[in-house]
């Protein structure tokens, strides 16, 4: 059985956002404005990260990104009172956004606060709508959203695969996000297979778990190294 | 993927190596070259004649043109809409890359504030809507009633779009255009001239390097091409094989992405870089020709190390460690750009800057500095039409306007960039305004003729030379263009016809194929009579019509490896001539702070979200945060924390910052990594109008520059070393208070540890 997953490099992360827009634009993520943005509601599904160590002029700048981390042991499924979010067998956390009633349980409950709630009905002024996404459905007011792993590709590639009656092979689906990322920070595929990308990467000293002690079992890996080092004398 | 025909399952056709042909011409240096052949649906016109089903996608390739790099994409189009854009994974810039400016080229082609058809102010002083054939003829007839006053003001990058431009404006009978393009483009091709001899911006192979001194060269902040180097700096720093050491007063994205970061005092960048070279000349590495190259350009000793800490104001010890790494590197590099050229002094700076990778071996070396060549495919549209000339000359054009003058400005906002031509601009007499959206230039034109985004035109453009290898793209449309807008290119013609000096072609896709056929026919004209006509060009009998249609649909020409080469090496390290030393920005006076006032050094600097301020109408990229404040939806200025306590300021406060002529008011940011004594403003904000989502929204940092300050040697505004007054106003009323995403920049301590060995993910 597959499992979806992915390594994230953070030292090849520079912080540069594309990232951010390219999943907006991939999955009709709506844009709130400035009155509801300073009321803390935009709607990203991935974010940067980012703290600073050190005091001026010795300051250095760490940047990660966060996304839904797909847990294993997710803690925002179990408090949804309509099953609205829950664990698909290739170890996304889905959602069914027709069921959700916008209780809010699974933001609260989510420890990486990447659940986003649709405060109002999305907007998106004729021609804007011209670029949506036809995969992706636009979500309406009073349901929370959240990273998919863009579940539209996902399905995509498998669909492609069978057509061509072949498995999919790693490196056929690629996330919004993995796409666009300059320095190629981000790596997506199936945790189960030893042989893929993620895996290998996964498998790297350099990787952990965000907040891994408390036990939610991500799918998303994170990669972190040391410090530059003298070059030989 | 379901909806991706065209691009998988469908491997792209390639063309062979042997199948290319080469023309060598008699210099041994224009190399035309058909390359790739790609998608097979991007050949003929794809938005009429695609065949695709209703609901499939069709991936288009294209070129962004969001900035003058020439990074190519793909556009998924479903039912003829453009839905998303990648990066094209062999693309001869980006390799794959796009930035969230590039992105957020659906907004601004479906931005629903768009001009899509002409328009004319009427006798209420209204813009009102008249057809083209109206809004030309108009236009044509004030030109032709005075062709002499008339200036063209173009925004488009260098290339054949300018070219065109050129010889329009020699038909018509104006003056050579005004290139409105950013200042630090064109000091860094003046330094480049005086260090290397040669006025092109430099290629540098960062990936290569093993160190890399950065002199302001805010490469990951959208400099150049921040696809391009992004992927070169994960190169360069892959298993922490590399170094990067960013010199720069502010905390950009790329000093924040640094091993070490050097926030040296603004404007004594080029005194550091003269201060690096007394000390690399010490240090016994650097070979006697190197020395006496950099002496013919530099006769005058270097400054010491205690002088150059001093007026740098950083700690000595960190210059001297610099030096000692750059001498022991196998392959050290320099770049210059960004803050380090904006100043007056910037051409000096540059120059110093550019001229250490002569003391280190790295001009044309693996992993150092090569010439940025191009095909010249603008001076083959030009003609012998006169050079373009740079932005400041526009002030003086400005002064001189009458009534009877005619201002034509292309694809550029010259009244948002420098605010106080404002009153110089109300003294031309007619203003004819090509753009998609009403800007604060376009606000005040008498005539507007609507154009097309980068994804409804076809398109022609000499990317930034970052490889160091030519390279002329050419894409068609992938969309339709929306209302009655046009290609640029295709109204400078239309314009020139109707004033009664047509050129020879009909449309900008024509004059392109024209000069693609001329080049062809003139390099093999000039490699049959050296002897040079490769056999493959011979047995294939390639014409110039064929060649014209095999290089269209290969996506352009591109050159090839072995075509990169070494700067030239300037006229004083040959010893020809009594050319005279570099401008020392050793021997340049530190600028001086006014008498009795607290003031700051203004540092405006381009965000990667709204770069210039072009980005400012998407709603993408107001809602992004910023990289560093994590600020939305507006201005702010960023303060040091030691600064903010003494004046009272704290994050969210409204300051007033003061400049000569003008003052602005927005929040204040306050961040640890902010060099006391500075207060740094994103570009961007401010805009008159440009559409609903930057109307009025933040403010425009550009009111607190002068046009009388200007990079001395280059004809730039200067952008860097104003001086400014910090106030504090007042806590932020409602609706005041910056928008900072989440909780903003965090103390690493804050970072969420616990972090644990990845388990797989296992349930």
């Amino acid at each position: 059985m597959t499992r979806w997953g992915m390594a994230i490099d953070l030292d090849r992360c520079t912080g540069c956002e594309a990232c951010v827009v390219a999943c907006a634009a991939e999955n009709n993520i709506q844009t709130v404005g400035e009155e509801q943005a300073r009321e803390g509601r935009a709607m990203h599904w991935l974010r940067i990260e980012r703290y600073y160590e050190g005091e001026f002029p010795n300051v250095r700048t760490r940047f990660m990104p966060v996304l839904c981390q797909q847990c294993g042991a997710a803690p925002c499924e179990p408090v949804c009172p309509v099953y609205a979010t829950y664990r698909n067998p290739e170890g996304l956390n889905a959602m069914v956004y027709s069921r959700c009633i916008g209780t809010r349980f699974c933001a609260n409950n989510c420890p990486y606060t990447v659940r986003v709630f649709n405060w109002f009905d999305a907007e998106f002024p004729a021609p804007l709508d011209s670029q949506l996404n036809p995969d992706v459905s636009v979500r309406p007011g009073g349901v929370m959203e959240k990273c998919t792993f863009c579940v539209q590709r996902i399905q995509a590639g498998k669909d492609e695969a069978a057509q061509e009656e072949r498995d999919v092979a790693d490196g056929d689906i690629r996330t919004a996000c993995q796409q666009s990322c300059p320095t190629k920070a981000i790596a997506f595929g199936d945790l189960e297979d030893p042989d893929s990308e993620v895996s290998q990467w996964a498998e790297s000293p350099r990787a952990f778990s965000l907040l891994g002690d408390l036990d939610t079992r991500p799918g998303v890996v994170y990669l972190s190294g040391s410090e530059w080092r003298e070059p030989p004398e | 993927m379901s909806g991706n025909d065209g691009r998988r399952g469908e491997p792209r056709v390639t063309i062979g190596r042997r199948d290319f042909f080469k023309v060598y011409a008699a210099a041994g240096v224009a190399v035309l070259q058909g390359c790739r052949r790609r998608d097979e649906e991007w050949i003929e016109s794809p938005v009429r004649r695609s065949t695709a089903l209703p609901g499939a996608s069709v991936w288009r390739r294209s070129i962004c043109g969001q900035c003058g790099a020439g990074c190519e994409i793909e556009v998924r189009t479903v039912d003829r809409l453009a839905k998303k854009i990648e990066g094209l994974p062999e693309g001869f810039v980006n390799a794959g890359g796009v930035c969230a400016l590039g992105h957020s080229a659906l907004q601004e082609l479906y931005h629903p504030d768009r001009v899509t058809e002409p328009m004319r102010r009427g006798p209420s002083g209204e813009l009102e809507p008249v057809s083209w054939e109206e809004a030309l003829e108009a236009a044509a007839t004030a030109i032709m009633a005075a062709p002499g006053a008339t200036t063209v003001v173009s925004g488009a990058p260098s290339g054949p779009l300018l070219g065109l431009w050129r010889r329009f404006a020699a038909a018509v009978g104006a003056q050579a255009p005004v290139h409105w393009q950013p200042a630090d483009l064109l000091v860094e091709r003046e330094a480049a001239r005086l260090a290397f001899g040669e006025a092109t911006r430099p290629a540098y192979d960062l990936a290569r390097a093993d160190y890399v001194l950065s002199i302001g060269a805010p490469f990951l902040d959208g400099w150049r091409s921040a696809a391009h180097f992004a992927g070169a700096w994960a190169e360069l720093t892959a298993d922490r094989r590399g170094k990067l050491v960013q010199v720069e007063a502010r905390h950009s994205l790329t000093a924040a992405n640094a091993d070490d970061w050097l926030p040296v005092r603004p404007g004594s960048e080029g005194f550091l870089a003269r201060g690096l070279a007394g000390l690399l000349l010490e240090s016994g590495t650097v070979g006697e020709a190197e020395r006496a190259a950099y002496e013919a350009l530099y006769p005058e000793a270097p400054p010491d190390l205690a002088a150059t800490a001093e007026r740098c104001g950083i700690d000595a010890t960190r210059i001297e460690r610099l030096a000692a790494e750059l001498s022991r590197s196998r392959r050290p590099m320099v770049m210059v750009g960004g803050s380090a050229l904006d100043g007056e002094n910037g051409v000096a700076a540059g120059a110093a800057g550019l001229a250490l990778n002569g003391l280190l071996g790295a001009v044309g070396r693996e992993g150092g500095v090569f010439a940025g060549v191009d095909f010249g495919f603008e001076d083959r549209l030009a003609a012998d039409a006169d050079a373009a000339v740079p932005p400041a000359t526009l002030s003086d054009r400005l002064d001189g306007a009458g009534e009877s003058s005619v201002l034509v400005v292309s694809e550029a906002d010259p009244l948002h960039a420098m605010p106080e031509l404002l009153s110089a601009f109300e003294g031309a007499g007619i203003v004819i305004a090509l753009s998609a959206f009403f800007d604060d230039t376009t606000l005040r034109a008498d005539l507007v003729l609507p154009i097309q985004t980068d994804l409804e035109r076809f398109q022609a453009v000499e990317p930034d030379p970052v490889r160091g290898i030519p390279a002329l793209l050419v894409a068609s449309p992938t969309v339709a263009p929306r209302g009655e807008a046009r290609h640029p290119g295709d109204v400078a013609l239309a314009l020139a016809a109707a004033a009664g000096s047509a050129l020879p072609w009909p449309g900008f896709q024509e004059a392109v194929e024209a000069a693609f056929s001329d080049a062809f026919t003139a390099t093999r004209a000039d490699a049959e009579s050296a002897g040079a006509l490769p056999e493959s060009l011979i047995a294939g009998a390639l014409n110039a019509r064929q060649f014209v249609r095999r290089t269209t649909d290969a996506g352009g020409l591109v050159g090839t490896e072995e075509m990169r080469r070494a700067p030239a090496r300037p006229a004083q390290v040959d010893g020809e001539g009594a050319a005279s030393a570099l401008p020392d920005p050793a021997s340049l006076p530190a600028p001086a702070a006014p008498a009795g006032v607290e003031s700051f050094t203004l540092i405006p600097f381009e965000s990667l979200k709204l770069g210039d301020g072009r980005g400012a109408n998407r709603p993408w990229l107001q809602e992004l945060p910023d990289p560093l404040s994590t600020v939305m939806w507006g201005s702010w200025a960023e303060m040091a924390t030691a600064d903010a306590n003494r004046l009272g300021i704290d994050t969210g406060d409204i300051v007033r910052l003061t400049g000569t002529a003008a003052e602005i008011e927005l929040p204040a940011i306050v961040l640890p990594s902010v060099r006391p004594g500075c207060v740094g403003v994103p570009l961007g904000g401010g805009h008159a109008d440009f559409g609903r989502y930057a109307r009025g929204r933040g403010a425009n940092v550009n009111a607190l520059m002068s046009p009388d300050r200007q990079v001395a040697g280059a004809g730039a505004f200067a952008r860097g070393g104003h001086r400014v007054r910090v106030e504090r106003l007042r806590r932020p009323r409602r609706g005041e208070r910056p928008v900072i995403y989440g909780r903003g920049l965090r103390q690493a301590e804050e970072i969420p540890v616990g972090w644990a060995p990845h388990d797989g993910g296992k349930a």
